[in-house]
């Protein structure tokens, strides 16, 4: 069985207002940088769970497709807990139950699963090539931002 | 005379000043329950897709309390079809509250920079007619 993962939503990159860094004041500057900084931050967070959970769905459809060459009636042991486990069989090697969120389940056949985690993963790695995209965006305005400060600090220290 | 005029600004001010406050909280709560939904309304386009790809004789199960409880997959369509529904209403009805409470803030913005501008003219006025 797999957990959707909550969905991390994806904020299309605000529409920027042309404003000319160098027309703020320093106070103006670093608290453009500190906003952009927590930005980045959250991408980069998001971006974190996203590849964990990209993780996870390849490793559960390399499971099923283990499942899928296994023979049925195949002796197992099943672990309960961590340290506890029970004797069983494989009572069906060509249909699995997924979890396909909000507390829904389907039946599926072993194809139809492992294609189920590949169409996750692609989805995941898709956001993940979004989320970075905005990072390197985010990234990109934070170095002007802090270049802008820089020349600003050394006009006052001129000054 | 002056002196009554002040306190009375600056009572003025100060409930200006909260129901300023109460306004931005409000925004921010509007915030956290709109990404919520949004979060809700993502996971369950997903299941809603998910549902429509199997076919109508497939088996669907719905978690309910620790059990896997069979459903019938037409019905479990239209049932996260209604939800979906009531989740984009919810996320309309706090779009149309933000937006009012986004003016009410600017409106009491206003107000409050008013009567700091009111302040700052009686003390000048106070400030200019002390020494004689």
């Amino acid at each position: 069985m797999f957990r959707a993962p909550r969905s991390a939503s994806i904020m299309p990159p605000k529409e920027r207002q042309a404003i000319d860094l160098n027309t703020l004041d320093a106070q103006q500057l670093s608290s453009i940088r500190e906003q952009l900084e927590e930005e980045v931050q959250s991408f980069v967070r998001s971006s974190v769970a996203l590849q964990k959970a990209a993780g996870e769905f390849g490793s559960s459809g390399r499971a099923i497709e283990s499942l899928s060459e296994q023979k049925e009636g195949q002796p197992l042991l099943l672990p309960l807990t961590s340290s506890l486990y029970v004797a069983g069989t494989l009572a069906s090697t060509d249909n699995v139950l997924v979890d396909i969120g909000t507390g829904y389940y389907m039946e599926k056949s072993t194809e139809e699963g492992i294609d189920y985690c590949k169409r996750k993963v692609m989805y995941l790695k898709e956001k993940l090539d979004q989320i970075g995209a905005a990072i390197k965006d985010k990234q990109r305005v934070l170095a002007e931002v802090n270049g802008a400060l820089g020349r600003k600090m050394q006009q006052t220290q001129k000054a | 005379m002056d002196a009554e005029k002040a306190a009375a600004l600056e009572r003025n001010f100060k409930t200006e000043l909260e129901s300023l406050k109460q306004i931005q909280r409000d925004i921010q709560k509007n915030h956290q329950a709109r990404q919520q939904f949004t979060q809700q309304k993502n996971e369950n386009e997903m299941v809603l897709k998910e549902l429509d790809l199997g076919s109508d004789e497939g088996s669907v199960y719905k978690l309910i309390g620790p059990a896997l409880i069979k459903q019938d997959p037409v019905e479990a369509r239209s049932n996260v079809g209604k939800r979906l529904e009531f989740i984009n209403g919810e996320l309309d009805r706090l779009d149309s509250r933000l937006k009012a409470l986004e003016k009410q803030a600017a409106e009491r913005q206003q107000k409050v920079v008013s009567i700091q501008q009111e302040v700052q003219r009686l003390s000048q006025a106070a400030a200019s007619a002390g020494p004689e």
